[in-house]
């Protein structure tokens, strides 16, 4: 072992602060004192854990299961909540945003010097589609009406 | 690093993830890893066995619950040996166990000391048998538990100075005085066994 003073010591002995040269002789005696660890871990083997006891820890362990990561929709979590606030907020801008703009005449709105057959078939045209867009309403499958050649024909 | 204590940073790191997004597996293998390094230092900070075990048990639970706060600025290593030394500390307040102190008259006393300290072999040459084995374990034993701390932190489980000041918080300084007077402890147990004096 490296030597040292007995006033040095008896310093580090009451674990008092040591001046930069007390420091430095401690330094080079830490150094010098060769390799320990080896020596120790022979000496001192660890003891290897039971199977009884890590299975116990394993019982431990699955009873205090650490809650799972929350997902991204949790209402609780921030960001989830943050996620469908904005899908919210982003529709009613969508709904507010078509609702704002100037509405085509119906044709029971329409001004009588509108009333061409073109402009009630683009009227007619635009509601079914807004109540299509809202959801209100589910265009009919066009059907086949039945028609009597025969009588047609004869006209 | 040395033969028993090789660990992969990587792989530690890699383990912590994987075990924060609650696989149970990857925190299985940090236990694996780690168990055995565990139950040596804590088995010779508490007076008992029986107390070792549950402590040991303990470490583990503590870093399963509080995974989050690891940070990764130390290693999970230093970590899991922070987590160990407050539960010994708080082991011993609950059992109002008087810490173990190395008196001045304990420590080498005078020239006579150190003389028989030079004599002595060093740690490559010495020769380990049972008896060796008893008498290193009992000078480790009687050793003030801050001294034994630091000796088995730095020499069983080859960490830094500064590890070890991060896991039981106390200046590299310190840490280095506390190495020195422990290796002074031991080696003299060692000598006076040579020497055929009592340990």
């Amino acid at each position: 072992m490296s030597r040292i003073s007995q006033e040095l010591y008896e310093k580090m002995l009451r674990e008092e602060e040591l001046s930069p040269a007390e420091h430095l002789a401690l330094e080079e005696a830490l150094a010098a004192d060769g390799a320990w660890s080896d020596f120790v871990q022979d000496a001192a083997p660890r003891p290897e854990p039971s199977m009884a006891w890590r299975s116990q820890l394993n019982g431990r362990l699955s009873e205090i299961r650490r809650p799972a990561r929350r997902t991204w929709l949790n209402w609780r979590n921030g960001a989830g909540f943050a996620a469908v606030a904005a899908c919210g907020a982003g529709l009613a801008i969508v709904f507010f945003a078509r609702s704002g703009q100037a509405p085509a005449p119906s044709m029971a709105e329409a001004p009588a010097s509108e009333l061409s057959l073109e402009s009630a078939i683009a009227a007619a045209h635009r509601d079914t589609q807004r109540q299509a867009d809202l959801g209100v309403y589910i265009p009919a499958q066009p059907t086949l009406a039945a028609y009597n050649w025969e009588e047609l024909g004869a006209n | 690093m040395s033969r028993a204590n090789r660990h992969d940073a990587a792989l530690d790191a890699a383990l912590v993830e994987n075990a924060r997004k609650n696989e149970a597996e990857a925190f299985g293998r940090i236990v694996d890893a780690y168990q055995s390094r565990i139950i040596g230092f804590v088995s010779r900070m508490v007076p008992t066995e029986e107390d070792a075990l549950d402590v040991a048990q303990e470490v583990f639970i503590r870093a399963y619950q509080h995974l989050d706060r690891f940070d990764s600025r130390s290693s999970l290593r230093t970590w899991l040996f922070k987590i160990a030394h407050n539960l010994c500390i708080d082991r011993a307040r609950r059992a109002k166990r008087t810490p173990v102190q190395l008196s001045v008259s304990a420590g080498l006393q005078g020239e006579a000391d150190w003389e028989l300290l030079d004599q002595t072999e060093g740690p490559e040459d010495l020769v380990i048998n049972q008896e060796l084995r008893d008498i290193v374990e009992e000078a480790i034993a009687s050793m003030s538990d801050k001294h034994r701390e630091v000796l088995l932190l730095h020499e069983e489980q080859e960490m830094a100075y500064e590890e070890i000041s991060q896991a039981i918080k106390v200046p590299v300084g310190t840490v280095k005085s506390r190495l020195f007077v422990a290796r002074a402890h031991l080696k003299r147990a060692i000598a006076n066994y040579q020497n055929g004096g009592e340990a």
